[in-house]
C-alpha cells in the first residue's frame, strides 16, 4: 500500500528463469531488432491485419489512440547453496496488453492466452475508457528501426546449463577458499530473454529482443560468535561472456561479497546526527536515483505531485551537478533499444550545472506538457501500462580526485555500498541504506561501520554537494526500480561525491 | 475450474510417466480490476485475468521447477518434459520431496475467504466509490490542495494444488480495497499521506467517510514538520510503525532464514528474547483474515502457531524443506507463486493486544517520539541492527506536540524487544501483519 518509489538490489532468491522453446532454436542467435517480424507474428499468432482489427476495436468508443504490446519472456534460474545445485528452474510468460488513451485517461486490459477472440475482448475492455463520438483513423504501420545496444553472440538462456553450474561452483569455491571465516555461500544465475512486439494507432510498429543476465553471490562470515552477511552482484543486457571480463568473474564477485562480510565482522556503530559524508563511486548513484530521479519523472510533474514541479529553469542543486538519464549505454541493465511505446531512448540532461532543464517523459506526459517524448515510457510487462521511468541515471564527473576528496575531511562517514533507497516524491524526502561504510578520521578511512540509513531532502542535499570526483562509474549491480507496483531493471552511476552535511541514522 | 484441474491431473500423469518420483502442480487463476480516479476524472481503468501454472518434479532426491502462463496442452507438456530434463542437473538433496502423506489439509469452507458479491459489483459502482472517496477527502481540510488519486482494487479467483500423493485442493479467495492519497501544501512545502481499507468481503470495507477522514487527518497533521534534535528518547510505535517491526520479526523466524543463518534468532529457540508481556502469533485460520488459508502451498493444513509466548521464542515457521533441514516439523507455512519454489512465510502475523490505551502510552512520556511511518532500508537481519528513516509527531509532557520528519530511529532488535514497556489495546486486523500501539523505552533519534 506504500505509495513510495524505491530502488533496491534484487535479492539472491529472486524467482528463477529457464528455457529454449521451439522458436528459440531457429536461428535466433544474432537477432537484430526489427529484422524478425515474420517470426514474431508466428510467435504471437497475429498478423498486421489482425493487429489493425484489435486497434480498431480499442478505438471503437472514441479513444484518441491505442496500442498493443505483445511479450514472450523465457527465463532460467540456477542456485547453489551449501555447495550443491539446489534450485533449477525454467519458465515462460507470454501475453498481450491493449491500451486505449483519451487525454491522460487510460483503459488497459491484457490476456495471457494467445488467442485472437481473447485479444478482442481485451481490446473491447480497454476501449471503455472513452465515451465520445470521435472516430480516429489508424495510420499505416511503419516499422521503426533502431540500433542494437545489446548484441549478443549466444543468448545465455541458450547455453548449456552445465556451463552455468561450473560458474556457480567457481563462485562457491572462491568464497570458501578466500577466508576460513566464510561459513556459508549462496550463488545464483538468473537470465531472461524478453521478445516484444508493438503496434499503435499512430502506425508505430517495432520489435525488440531484450536479454538480461544476473549473477548474485551471498556470503556469511563468522568469527568468535560474531556473524555478518553480504551480497555482491553483476547484471547486464549481455550473454554469459559478460562474466569473462576481469572485474566480473564469479571468483571476483564472490571475493567481493566475502570481503564485505569479513570487514563488517568488526563494524562499529555509526555516529548519529548530521555528518560530512563522502559517497564512493558507482553504487552511490542510488542517491541520484532517489534524491533527483524519481522527482523528475514527468507524470508526477504535470500533476504537481513532485517537489520539482514547476521548477524548470530554477536552481535545484549545487552548480557542480549535471545529471543525466540515458537509455543508450550499450549492454547496461538500464539500456533499451526503444521504449515500450515506440520512442527511441535519449541522453536526457535533467540538471545542468545545478539548473533544472527538464523531465523524463512517456507519451502521455509529453503530450500533457507539450514537449517531445524522451524515450522513458517503460512497463514491467504486458500486464501493465507504461509509466515515465528512468533508465541509467548518473551525475556527470567533476575534477577532483577521490584521494583529495577523502583527504579534505577531518571527521565524517565514507559510504561505499548500498542496499537501496526510497523517496516520497511529493515532499522530496529520501532515505538510502548503507551496507558498507567507514569512519573518516583526519583524511583517512578507518573503522568499518554498521549498517545505517541516511536521510535527507532532495534539493537540500543536492545543494550541499561540495566536491565531485573525476571517477564516474556506472554500477553493474542488479538494481531494480519500483513504481506504482511495477518493477523494472535500471542502472545508476556516480563519481566520488562529498556532501557537507546529511543526517546519518547511527545509534 | 474443472478444466484447470484436468490440466493439473494431466501434468501429474505425464510427469510420472516421464519418470518423476513425485510431482506437484500449482495453478493460480484470478480476475482483477484496478480503477484510479484523480481530481474527479478516471485516470486508469484496468482489468485482467492473470493465470499461471507451476510444476515441481522430484526424481532420486533431485528436483526442478518449471512454469508457464501459456496453458495450451502442448505448451504445458513441453514444460513437464523440461522439468524432467533439467532436474537431472540438480544435485541430490536428502531433504527434497513432497510432504509426507498424513499431513495434508483439506478443502473446507467457513473461513470467509471468498465473497461472491465482489465479482458482481458493476464497474460504474466501483468508479463511483473511488470518486466519492476522493471528493470527500479533498473537502476535509483547507490544507488539502491536491490528490494523488483514489483507488479501487479487487481480485478474486482460485488456487489449485494437486500432487502425486493424491492431494487435490482448491481454495477460493477474494479481496477488495479502497485507498486515497492526499496532498497538503503550506509555505511551498508539500506533504502527503494516504489511508485505505481492504477486506476479503465487500460489506466489511470501512465506510468511505472514515477512509477519507483518516487520509486527510494523516496528511494535514504533517504540515509544519520540523527536523528533531539528535537524542536518545522513548519511542511509541503506532500500529503502522509497529507492523513494520513485526515485518522484521516475520523475516527472521522463518526456517529458511534460520538454516541460511540470515537471522539474529538462529540459536534462540526456547529462550527468552523479549519482555514477558510480548506474545506474537501467526494464525492462518483467522476468519476473514487477509492471509488465511485452508491449506498452504504444499497442501498442509493452515494452522495457528504461537511464535513468541510470554517473551519466549517458541517455534520457527517452516515449509517441508526447512523443517527437514532443521529436524523439526512443518508449520503449514509454505508459500509460493507458480514461478517460485515454496518458502516459509507468515500468514496473519500479529502482536497480541495489551491493556493500555494509546493516550495512556503517549501520556507516559515527557519527551519522546510518536513514530507513524518508517522507510524500509537499514535493518541487518543477521545482527539485528536497526536504523530506519522515520516520521512522526514529537511528544512533549505526555501530549502530541508537533510533526517531525527527516530523522531516523536506530537501535538493536534484541535491546528493542527487551525494552517494550507498554502494549496497547488497539489491535485491529487491517492487513496481513498487524500490531497494536506500543512503547520502546529508548532509541536513538538522529536529526539535527
Amino acid at each position: 500500500m506504500k505509495r513510495r518509489e524505491f530502488l533496491k538490489t534484487s535479492g539472491i532468491l529472486a524467482a528463477g528463469i529457464v528455457t529454449a522453446p521451439a522458436w528459440f532454436n531457429m536461428g535466433y542467435s544474432k537477432t537484430k531488432p526489427g529484422s524478425n517480424l515474420q517470426d514474431m507474428e508466428t510467435l504471437f499468432s497475429v498478423s498486421a491485419a489482425e493487429a489493425q482489427r484489435l486497434l480498431d476495436r480499442a478505438l471503437a468508443k472514441g479513444a484518441q489512440s491505442a496500442d498493443l504490446f505483445f511479450e514472450y519472456r523465457t527465463s532460467s534460474g540456477l542456485r547453489i547453496e551449501d555447495g550443491i545445485i539446489k534450485d533449477i528452474s525454467n519458465g515462460i510468460v507470454l501475453g498481450m496488453g491493449v491500451r486505449a488513451v483519451q487525454g491522460d485517461q487510460i483503459g488497459y486490459a491484457y490476456t495471457d492466452a494467445i488467442d485472437f477472440p481473447k485479444m478482442l475482448i481485451a481490446a473491447e475492455t480497454a476501449a471503455n475508457i472513452a465515451d465520445t463520438a470521435n472516430s480516429f483513423k489508424i495510420s499505416r504501420f511503419q516499422n521503426i528501426s533502431c540500433k542494437n545496444l545489446y548484441p549478443v553472440e549466444t543468448y545465455s538462456v541458450n547455453i548449456d546449463l552445465n556451463r552455468k553450474i561450473e560458474l556457480l561452483n567457481q563462485a562457491d569455491g572462491a568464497a570458501r577458499r578466500f577466508n576460513s571465516r566464510v561459513s556459508s555461500v549462496t550463488a545464483s544465475i538468473a537470465d531472461e530473454l524478453r521478445q516484444i512486439m508493438y503496434f499503435d494507432s499512430e502506425g508505430k510498429n517495432f520489435q525488440d529482443v531484450q536479454p538480461l543476465f544476473a549473477l548474485r553471490v551471498r556470503v556469511t562470515a563468522e568469527d568468535n560468535g560474531k556473524r555478518q552477511g553480504a551480497n555482491a552482484a553483476r547484471s547486464a543486457r549481455a550473454g554469459l561472456d559478460f562474466l569473462d571480463k576481469p572485474n566480473n568473474t564469479p571468483t571476483v564477485v564472490a571475493q567481493q561479497a566475502a570481503t564485505i562480510a569479513i570487514t563488517n565482522l568488526d563494524a562499529k556503530p555509526a555516529p548519529a546526527g548530521p555528518q560530512v559524508v563522502i559517497l564512493g563511486p558507482a553504487e552511490s548513484g542510488v542517491l541520484i536515483h532517489e534524491a533527483v530521479g524519481h522527482g523528475l519523472e514527468a507524470d508526477y510533474n504535470y500533476k504537481n505531485l513532485s517537489n520539482y514541479s514547476g521548477k524548470v529553469g530554477q536552481k535545484v542543486a549545487s552548480e557542480r551537478c549535471t545529471i543525466i538519464d540515458t537509455g543508450l549505454l550499450p549492454g547496461s541493465r538500464g539500456a533499451i533499444n526503444i521504449d515500450d511505446e515506440g520512442h527511441l531512448p535519449s541522453n536526457t540532461v535533467l540538471i545542468e550545472n545545478g539548473i533544472l532543464k527538464g523531465y523524463m517523459h512517456n507519451s502521455i506526459s509529453a503530450r500533457m506538457m507539450k514537449v517531445n517524448p524522451t524515450g522513458n515510457g517503460r512497463r514491467q510487462s504486458y500486464a501493465y501500462p507504461p509509466l515515465a521511468r528512468m533508465t541509467t541515471t548518473y551525475l556527470q564527473k567533476g575534477e577532483c580526485t577521490a584521494e583529495e576528496i577523502i583527504r579534505s575531511v577531518k571527521k565524517g562517514v565514507y559510504a561505499k555500498n548500498f542496499s537501496g533507497g526510497q523517496v516520497d516524491t511529493i515532499k522530496g524526502d529520501f532515505t538510502f541504506g548503507v551496507i558498507e561504510a567507514y569512519l573518516i578520521e583526519d583524511g583517512r578511512l578507518t573503522a568499518p561501520l554498521k549498517d545505517v540509513t541516511l536521510i535527507g531532502n532532495g534539493p537540500d542535499v543536492m545543494n550541499k554537494i561540495l566536491m565531485v570526483g573525476d571517477d564516474l562509474k556506472i554500477s553493474d549491480s542488479t538494481w531494480s526500480c519500483g513504481k506504482d507496483g511495477q518493477n523494472i531493471p535500471v542502472s545508476v552511476g556516480n563519481p566520488t561525491v562529498k556532501i557537507s552535511e546529511i543526517t546519518v541514522g547511527g545509534s | 475450474m474443472q478444466e484447470l484441474i484436468k490440466i493439473a491431473e494431466r501434468v501429474i500423469k505425464e510427469a510420472r510417466r516421464g519418470g518423476a518420483d513425485e510431482v506437484d502442480v500449482l495453478i493460480n487463476n484470478f480476475t482483477s480490476a484496478r480503477i484510479k480516479v484523480r481530481l474527479g476524472k478516471i485516470e486508469e481503468l484496468r482489468q485482467s485475468n492473470p493465470r499461471a501454472l507451476g510444476i515441481r518434479v522430484f526424481k532420486n532426491k533431485r528436483k526442478a521447477l518449471t512454469y508457464t502462463s501459456d496453458l495450451r496442452p502442448e505448451s504445458v507438456s513441453t514444460m513437464v518434459q523440461k522439468a524432467l530434463e533439467i532436474a537431472r542437473l540438480s544435485d541430490i538433496d536428502e531433504y527434497n520431496g513432497l510432504p509426507e502423506g498424513n499431513l495434508f489439509g483439506t478443502t473446507k469452507t467457513g473461513l470467509g475467504l471468498y465473497d461472491p458479491e465482489i465479482a458482481q459489483i458493476p464497474t460504474e459502482r466501483k468508479i463511483q466509490m473511488a470518486s466519492d472517496l476522493e471528493t470527500l477527502g479533498l473537502k476535509q481540510n483547507s490544507l488539502i490542495t491536491n490528490s494523488g488519486g483514489a483507488f479501487w482494487n479487487d481480485s478474486y479467483g482460485q488456487t489449485i494444488l494437486l500432487n502425486s500423493h493424491g492431494f487435490s485442493g482448491e481454495q477460493e479467495f477474494s479481496n477488495c480495497s479502497l485507498s486515497l492519497q492526499l496532498v497538503a501544501e503550506k509555505d511551498n512545502v508539500k506533504q502527503t499521506d494516504y489511508w485505505w481499507s481492504g477486506q476479503r468481503t465487500f460489506s466489511k470495507l470501512d465506510p468511505i467517510e472514515s477512509i477519507a477522514k483518516t487520509a486527510a487527518e494523516r496528511t494535514a497533521r504533517k504540515v509544519g514538520s520540523r527536523k528533531p534534535a539528535t537524542q536518545s528518547v522513548p519511542v511509541v510505535f503506532d500500529p503502522q510503525a509497529g507492523a513494520d517491526l513485526l515485518n522484521i520479526i516475520a523475516a527472521v523466524v522463518v526456517g529458511s532464514a534460520i538454516y541460511r543463518k540470515n537471522s539474529f534468532l538462529i540459536d534462540k529457540l526456547g529462550q527468552s528474547i523479549a519482555v514477558k508481556e510480548l506474545n506474537i502469533i501467526d494464525d492462518a485460520t483467522l476468519p476473514g483474515g487477509n492471509d488465511s488459508r485452508y491449506f498452504d502451498d504444499e497442501g498442509l493444513a493452515g494452522r495457528r502457531n504461537v511464535v513468541i509466548e510470554n517473551g519466549v521464542l517458541k517455534t520457527f515457521l517452516c515449509d517441508c524443506y526447512s523443517a527437514r533441514k532443521l529436524k523439526t516439523v512443518p508449520t503449514g507455512s509454505a508459500r509460493r507463486g507458480a514461478s517460485s519454489e515454496p518458502a516459509p512465510a507468515t500468514s496473519n502475523f500479529f502482536m497480541q493486544a495489551g491493556r493500555y490505551s494509546p493516550a495512556e502510552i503517549i501520556g507516559s512520556i515527557q519527551n519522546g517520539l510518536f513514530l507513524t511511518d518508517v522507510n524500509w532500508v537499514g535493518v541487518n537481519y543477521v545482527t539485528g541492527d536497526y536504523s530506519r528513516g522515520a516520521e512522526g509527531i514529537w511528544i512533549e509532557n505526555g501530549k502530541l506536540a508537533y510533526p517531525v520528519q527527516e530523522c531516523t530511529v536506530a537501535g538493536n532488535m534484541f535491546d528493542m524487544l527487551n525494552s517494550i514497556s507498554m502494549i496497547g489495546n488497539d489491535l485491529e486486523f487491517r492487513g496481513s501483519i498487524n500490531s497494536p500501539t506500543f512503547k520502546i523505552d529508548r532509541l536513538m533519534v538522529s536529526g539535527q
